[in-house]
């Protein structure tokens, strides 16, 4: 929306009650609240409040603490994606990085920041906002009790929480697209709609496998929260839920635990055997949103994807020759490629998995979250 | 079996009734009618029969018909797959079935593509005596023709027989698994192999509305009504029923998979490395450690040739853009495949055709 017309009737700003000056960032804020913002998240900065978190943020406190308004900021909507991420930091300032992954791998090479941005401008521009979107995950996925400053410890979900961690994520998920490739967001709703719907699923499942393999737990399914599924012990996932209905470990066994060892085997253990890294991740990514082949898209779509598809490969071929060093970077493409069958073998036995809930009436997932999972997007 | 000790009781040739000396290539065979048919194969030989295409081929005719002893070596049930292909004894037919390349090159730098590309055309020249109908010359060019559901299952069934031998014949790895390793994987990848090369014969074809069988023969897009209903089943289908059903199918095998092929102008090569991909699906759970050290080791080992190939051979500008362009296709085969086995299901619950048990378990990949 941007900002309003003075003319027009003012709001105040949620996070100082100052007089608001329109949306920014997803949330009703005055111009300085939004600059705040904006240069909070594009120079990637870390604030430390000096008293408990819980500071007076309102506009007549000269020297507001930076730590507690971001916080504010975070709490009444403001989306970082919406930021458009600095190409290149003070001199005087070192990036810091917060990812989502916070195990001890997660700020070694396999997560590395990206040089050499003008030789690979898709790919450095998805890194970026793929890390704006980790940040914000952060706060998407906080605890209500705690600060998002704090670390998140995780932990294994039930099928209910997996559900709705999932369905939490799908907004922050469709805004990082549209912000990583300026062709998509200039498409048509509808084709928007299909090749994010046709993709949401396997780029999920893709994702929990690469935070797997960076976190260096192949028995655990990450999720973007950082909390997981563990698969040793598929009866609390299934089970561990207020529903009434309970299922037989045999049963579990029989049903389900296949598809979790079909995943491990198929892409996790790849991803790790071949050291995957973010940017070699985020290529495959984008092979699974430019899905070309699908019936519904339009001339222009598919040409868009083609070009792109086309485009980050060349990147890909430059980041191995250059940057990565690999010494046969064709065989490391294909190979890399080539965990794209599995991925979406796995995305239909989830869809299968999710039929046999149904069938056997174990729980009753929303029509939103069916359909997302089935890629249905009318 | 190989040739008999002398000590045995000898058989006749099948071919020519003289003393036999075992099995080759399929059939009771003397030494003779044995090398003659390896000669013939290797070496790519055509022979044109003076007469009507039914001389006399026993072993007192001083100079029988080579054109008819060849005919009577294919009905008797020699099997050119187990022939090896003399290196450069190619003829070259299409640039993308035989792209140009010197053969020393050819084998040293791309040893298992190039094996796979000869077997390839041996399975190719031993499909047209397998496919050969009653009263047919395999020496007479044979004209394509549209066929059915129920004739498709047929051909499907007979083809099924080749791949093994196929399989083993480029993979010398593959021969030492043991048979159940050789079973998942040849059954996990037979239906995937069989859509991608149905689309691969359409683009070389150049017929983006057929489905091209690999007798040759084909469904056409256009009119599945006729592939569908013109069987002897006394269930028909409506053609409402035909396009809510079966069309989706068709309409997304030629749009993710066909139509790219042929934008691509993906050759022999391309299409064999996505095989060997295929075929070696080392993230199947039944696959033994053993197994999946072996394929991981073959794909890579394919990729470096294909590299090779891209480079020098094809001077392609980007081979890395291409080859990630081309492994991409493969989701295309498996969604295709999946869609496949999904009509199949259909077909049973709307009782429509009642294909064989085992085409069934083939299609679904049941093992």
């Amino acid at each position: 929306m941007g900002p309003r017309q003075k003319d027009k009737d003012q709001s105040k700003c949620s996070i100082c009650r100052e007089p608001g000056d329109g949306f920014h960032f997803g949330a009703e804020a005055c111009r300085a609240c939004a600059a705040f913002f904006r240069r909070s998240v594009s120079q990637s900065k870390t604030y430390l409040c000096q008293g408990n978190n819980d500071c007076d943020v309102t506009v007549n406190i000269r020297c507001m603490c930076r730590a507690c308004r971001y916080v504010k900021c975070i709490e009444v909507g403001m989306n970082p994606v919406g930021v458009q991420q600095k190409p290149r930091l003070p001199k005087n300032r070192k990036e810091v990085s917060i990812d989502l992954l916070s195990s001890p791998r997660t700020s070694n090479s396999l997560m590395l920041e990206l040089p050499l941005t003008g030789q690979m401008p898709i790919l450095s521009k998805i890194r970026a906002s793929y890390q704006t979107m980790c940040n914000a995950r952060i706060a998407l996925h906080k605890a209500e009790d705690k600060t998002v400053f704090e670390k998140r410890t995780p932990k294994a979900v039930n099928y209910k929480e997996a559900v709705k961690q999932g369905m939490k994520d799908v907004t922050l998920a469709s805004d990082w697209v549209s912000w990583s490739f300026d062709e998509f967001s200039n498409l048509p709703i509808d084709q928007k709609r299909i090749l994010f719907h046709n993709s949401y699923t396997a780029f999920f499942i893709m994702e929990s496998g690469f935070s797997s393999h960076l976190n260096n737990t192949p028995d655990a399914i990450t999720f973007p929260s950082g909390d997981y599924i563990d698969t040793n012990d598929l009866n609390s996932f299934y089970n561990g839920t207020d529903s009434d209905k309970q299922i037989s470990s045999e049963d579990i066994n029989r049903l389900f635990k296949p598809s979790y060892e079909r995943f491990k085997k198929s892409v996790i253990l790849p991803m790790m055997t071949l050291q995957m890294d973010i940017i070699e991740y985020l290529a495959l990514f984008t092979m699974l949103l430019w899905d070309t082949g699908l019936i519904e898209l339009s001339d222009e779509c598919i040409k868009i994807g083609d070009k792109i598809k086309t485009q980050v490969l060349k990147e890909l071929d430059f980041y191995m020759r250059n940057v990565k060093k690999v010494e046969e970077p064709l065989v490391r493409i294909g190979t890399l490629v080539n965990i794209l069958p599995d991925v979406h073998k796995s995305v239909r036995r989830i869809q299968d998995d999710l039929e046999m809930t149904k069938v056997f009436n174990l729980y009753a997932p929303s029509d939103e979250f069916y359909d997302l999972v089935m890629g249905n997007y009318n | 079996m190989g040739p008999r000790s002398k000590g045995e009781n000898q058989s006749k040739c099948s071919i020519c009734q003289e003393s036999g000396d075992g099995f080759h290539f399929g059939a009771e065979a003397c030494r003779a009618c044995a090398a003659f048919f390896r000669r013939s194969i290797s070496e790519n030989k055509l022979y044109t029969c003076s007469g009507n295409n039914d001389c006399d081929v026993t072993v007192n005719i001083r100079c029988m018909c080579r054109a008819c002893r060849l005919t009577k070596c294919i009905e008797v049930g020699m099997n050119p797959v187990g022939v090896r292909q003399k290196p450069g004894s190619f003829r070259k037919s299409k640039e993308l079935i035989s792209p140009s390349s010197s053969n020393h090159d050819e084998f040293s730098r791309m040893p298992i593509l190039s094996k796979m590309k000869l077997n390839y055309e041996n399975m190719r020249n031993a499909r047209k005596a397998l496919h050969n109908e009653v009263g047919e010359n395999v020496f007479e060019e044979k004209i394509p023709k549209e066929i059915n559901y129920k004739e498709s299952v047929q051909q499907g069934m007979k083809d099924y027989t080749l791949m093994p031998e196929w399989v083993s014949s480029c993979f010398d790895e593959f021969r030492t698994l043991s048979a159940d390793q050789k079973n998942i994987l040849f059954r996990n990848s037979y239906i995937p192999f069989f859509m991608m090369e149905t689309a691969f014969l359409s683009h070389i074809n150049n017929m983006p509305d057929s489905v091209i069988f690999p007798s040759g023969d084909y469904c056409d897009m256009k009119n599945l009504e006729r592939y569908y209903n013109s069987t002897n089943f006394e269930k028909k289908i409506s053609t409402e029923d035909i396009e809510n059903l079966f069309k989706p199918f068709y309409d997304n095998y030629k749009r993710s998979l066909l139509l790219p092929m042929m934008n691509l102008q993906v050759d022999i090569y391309e299409f064999l490395t996505l095989f060997t991909l295929l075929h070696w699906d080392t993230g199947l759970v039944e696959i033994t450690d053993e197994c999946l050290e072996i394929g991981t080791k073959v794909k890579a080992e394919v990729f470096k040739e294909l590299d090779f190939y891209l480079t020098n051979v094809k001077k392609v500008a980007e081979p890395s853009v291409r080859i990630g362009t081309i492994v991409n296709l493969l989701p295309a085969v498996h969604k295709s495949v999946r869609r496949i086995q999904d009509d199949m299901e259909m077909t049973k619950v709307f009782n429509i055709f009642s294909a064989p048990n085992e085409f069934f378990d083939l299609v679904t990949g049941n093992f």
